[in-house]
């Protein structure tokens, strides 16, 4: 452990308390709390219809007049997938399997519109526009925070375990474009009425739900039975499903309690085409017993997808560690010839070839050679002769499926300070190679 | 405490293990509040709605083990909310001498090495040091590439080392 790290962790032992003017805000809000209903008896159905009448605003899922005329500003259907989904989405749009949607919701102070579906077995992604029905400006943050407190509902059950997430950006002013990706814990029929239920939009708190039907698109999964153990860790292999939007593995990992939760040491998990190309992951995750000595979690690995069937995989945890040793950083100026060529240390090399400038705006593509491409591509940025960085604010663009070629956009970069572009020398992660599977598909 | 258990009672609305969830939490809402907000009073507004947000959301809440990383975002979002109500443009610059309250860091001279770091890298160092976020639960509640969230941590780690060097020295720019 470095010098500054058991200085933070010293410090926050010794935290001291939260300032009295925030605790007794915060006391006497717990002690204001309304009772909350504990489980209705009554149907949903009625339930929210006296919510809804009660607050007086309209949850609807019909296509409002106000939504028409925004959705008809989209010039293509699926085509929000393309522009804001991740490569796994836009690879559905491109290959026509997105559904187009019809249904909104409408309160006093926005409209939220979905405009497209598509469930490929793994994830469920949904595409949407939110505008506001004034002239007040939000920000992507505040209309992004709509996935807080969304519930979802399939065949009017509600859903159990999955996870949501979101990403989207602001499209024109003050109109917001999103796709919300979501993972069930378990496999949903092959078609379904999904029910959405959002508690905040904008500025407004209420209940209000949109319905839909949706179809499963494709969708190819094999079983396995293939288990390799190495120390204290255990992956037995369950299933791969190859989907429209992402190549999923399913797999139970058995490992000493001690290994969950590990700060400063990270599993992840790598999976290769027959071509030995890295697919990119999107998220990991899993649900975990608690026992207290060896603890079981049926996890899953959600990579990009693959639009042929590959002869096999090889799919492998890697343990990335934090090393906590100084950065070394490695910078050359921006207006250097190109290529500009920065070495990543044992990770590999960033080679920039293309270097546009508009105004403020700067764009990079670049390609990354090396152990850990995704993560090499997400980490430079600029910095100017005062240290200020400038950041990337949307993650690199993968610019074609084969290759590792990266484009990224800096949006805040003042033409008239000198730039360097930026990166640091990294470690690859440890691959587990005790725990690595060839996976014959076919 | 068992937190998960905790969760699943205040799930089913139970106040009291939702105001308990709360009190545990308590001083990750206040560092990760102050660190956008920079403001005592302006803190406490943000995390009055994110109590209020996330009591009136944790029905809907599936996993109890991602308790943290919710409430984490929920703060986030309530406190950049506020930020754009008040107009506020949060700089060093424009706040001046942000004061030497504690702020739960105990160590004045990282308290202001901390806060002279820029808002991404602040946020990275609180969420990973002070918070215990795993790299994969940070990348979820800032958005961005793993990549980038591991660069930020060197940078701010970078940062706070310069800045606390310049400290011991007994001057230097800052």
């Amino acid at each position: 452990m470095s010098q500054l790290d058991e200085r933070i962790r010293s410090a926050k032992e010794d935290s001291g308390s939260v300032p009295e003017v925030v605790s007794n805000r915060m006391n006497q809000t717990l002690a204001n709390l309304p009772e909350r209903n504990k489980k209705s008896k009554w149907p949903i159905s009625i339930a929210a219809a006296a919510v809804l009448l009660f607050i007086g605003l309209i949850g609807s899922s019909y296509l409002s007049p106000v939504m028409a005329k925004s959705l008809s500003t989209i010039p293509v259907v699926g085509s929000l997938f393309a522009k804001v989904g991740d490569p796994g989405q836009q690879n559905a749009s491109l290959h026509g399997l997105t559904s187009p949607l019809h249904a909104s919701i409408e309160t006093s102070g926005a409209s939220l519109a979905f405009e497209g579906v598509v469930y490929d077995g793994n994830r469920l992604s949904l595409s949407y526009v939110v505008r506001p029905n004034s002239e007040e400006k939000w920000t992507k943050k505040e209309i992004s925070s709509l996935l807080d407190g969304l519930s979802l509902a399939v065949n009017g059950k509600p859903l159990g375990n999955y996870s949501l997430s979101e990403r989207g950006q602001m499209i024109k002013s003050g109109e917001y474009a999103g796709v919300i990706t979501l993972v069930p814990g378990r496999s949903l029929p092959d078609h379904f009425q999904l029910k959405v239920n959002v508690h905040k939009l904008g500025g407004d708190s209420g209940n209000w739900s949109a319905q839909f039907p949706v179809k499963k698109v494709g969708g190819h999964s094999f079983l396995l039975n293939q288990t390799k153990t190495e120390g204290e860790r255990t992956i037995r292999l369950n299933k791969v499903t190859f989907g429209s939007t992402s190549t999923d593995v399913s797999f139970q990992l058995k490992q000493s309690a001690k290994f969950w939760n590990q700060q400063n040491k990270e599993l992840s998990y790598e999976l290769y085409d027959d071509h030995g190309k890295m697919l990119q992951i999107f998220s990991s995750g899993g649900a975990r017993g608690s026992s207290t000595s060896i603890n079981t979690g049926n996890e899953f690995a959600e990579f990009e997808p693959l639009n042929t069937l590959p002869k096999y995989l090889v799919f492998q945890p890697v343990l990335y560690t934090d090393s906590k040793k100084s950065a070394v950083y490695v910078k050359k100026p921006l207006a250097s010839a190109l290529p500009i060529k920065l070495s990543q240390g044992k990770d590999g090399d960033i080679i920039i070839t293309k270097v546009s400038r508009s105004g403020g705006k700067v764009t990079m593509t670049f390609r990354v050679d090396g152990k850990d491409p995704y993560d090499q591509a997400g980490s430079i940025w600029l910095s100017d002769q005062n240290r200020k960085d400038s950041w990337a604010t949307k993650p690199p663009k993968r610019l074609k499926s084969e290759g590792y070629l990266f484009q990224l956009t800096f949006d805040s970069v003042d033409p008239q300070k000198t730039w360097d572009v930026t990166t640091v020398k990294m470690q690859p992660p440890k691959v587990l190679k005790g725990l690595r599977f060839k996976i014959a598909i076919r | 405490m068992d937190l998960e258990k905790e969760v699943k009672r205040a799930r089913k609305g139970n106040k009291e293990a939702f105001s308990r969830l709360i009190k545990n939490y308590e001083m990750m809402l206040y560092r990760v509040s102050y660190s956008i907000l920079r403001s005592d009073e302006d803190c406490a507004d943000a995390i009055q709605e994110t109590i209020l947000k996330a009591y009136g959301g944790i029905g809907s809440l599936r996993e109890p083990k991602f308790f943290k990383t919710w409430l984490t975002r929920i703060v986030m979002n309530e406190s950049y909310q506020l930020v754009r109500r008040k107009h506020k443009v949060v700089s060093l610059e424009s706040m001046g001498d942000p004061g030497k309250e504690d702020r739960g860091y105990a160590n004045i001279e990282l308290e202001e090495a901390i806060e002279h770091l820029s808002e991404e890298l602040r946020l990275v160092i609180i969420l990973f040091y002070f918070e215990d976020l795993p790299l994969k639960e940070i990348v979820k509640v800032m958005d961005c590439p793993l990549g980038t969230v591991k660069t930020r941590l060197f940078r701010a780690r970078a940062e706070l080392e310069r800045l606390l060097s310049e400290d011991e020295e007994g001057g230097g720019e800052s």
